[in-house]
């Protein structure tokens, strides 16, 4: 035995995120009207040297293609504070390509994409096709309808329970 | 506590009716008038990026 103890706080929760089939769509159908970022080759080069410590080869530089919206919605493997918005209100989201092709999460890969044009072409593609979208939700109100009927078929069932503790208060500081 | 970085969000609080989703295509000349806006911003844009960028953490200059 090393005489070791140990104290814990738990200070946050995160629920996963809610999807709506209704913002799903409607991000869909514009981001396929402006389209994957334009990628050039010093974009695939880059990324490419970027992927040189990978322990699996991958078949592209970059992705450039647009998934289509699931049959049935995922849980991806991560964690974010944007899934207890999503059980409150109607909540949609996109990814768009902004680093190399399987670059893991939080790497030294994807900080150095972000710095580049490749990050910022992403950028770009992300900020119209959000900007579009709400243009369709700010004058076409039977979208936001769906996109509240969506919300609620999938919410109503469930119930939010936190895993905070009763008499929990936010942290005086962030990583004391 | 975000353990991923997504860009993007977008949050709505609906409103009431229904309709087909092939509405969403509409206003074109409204959406090409955003889209140039944003390609207008995009200097913009890329100074914060690039201040951002600049920042320890996201460009993995952190030392002890």
């Amino acid at each position: 035995m090393t005489g070791t103890t140990m104290s814990h706080v738990v200070d946050g929760d995160s629920h996963e995120v809610l999807p709506n089939r209704a913002l799903a769509r409607l991000i869909d159908a514009n981001l396929r009207a402006v389209g994957p970022p334009r990628f050039d080759d010093a974009d695939r080069a880059f990324a490419r040297a970027t992927q040189k410590d990978f322990e699996q080869a991958v078949d592209r530089a970059l992705f450039e293609d647009i998934v289509p919206v699931p049959a049935e919605p995922g849980q991806g493997a991560f964690s974010t504070d944007q899934g207890d918005l999503s059980w409150r209100v109607p909540t949609g989201s996109l990814d768009v390509a902004a680093y190399a092709f399987g670059a893991p999460g939080h790497s030294w890969q994807v900080a150095a994409a972000a710095g580049t044009a490749i990050g910022e072409k992403a950028m770009e593609v992300a900020a119209k096709t959000l900007a579009a979208t709400g243009y369709d939700l700010l004058t076409q109100p039977a979208l936001l309808a769906q996109a509240r009927e969506s919300f609620r078929q999938v919410r109503e069932p469930l119930e939010f329970e936190s895993l905070l503790p009763a008499d929990a208060r936010a942290p005086g500081a962030i990583r004391q | 506590m975000t353990c991923i970085t997504r860009i993007g969000t977008l949050l709505v609080l609906a409103g009431a009716a229904a309709a087909a989703w092939t509405a969403a295509a509409a206003e074109p000349a409204a959406k090409a008038a955003d889209f140039a806006e944003v390609d207008r911003l995009r200097p913009r844009m890329s100074r914060v990026n690039q201040a951002i960028w600049g920042f320890a953490e996201p460009g993995l200059e952190e030392r002890r």
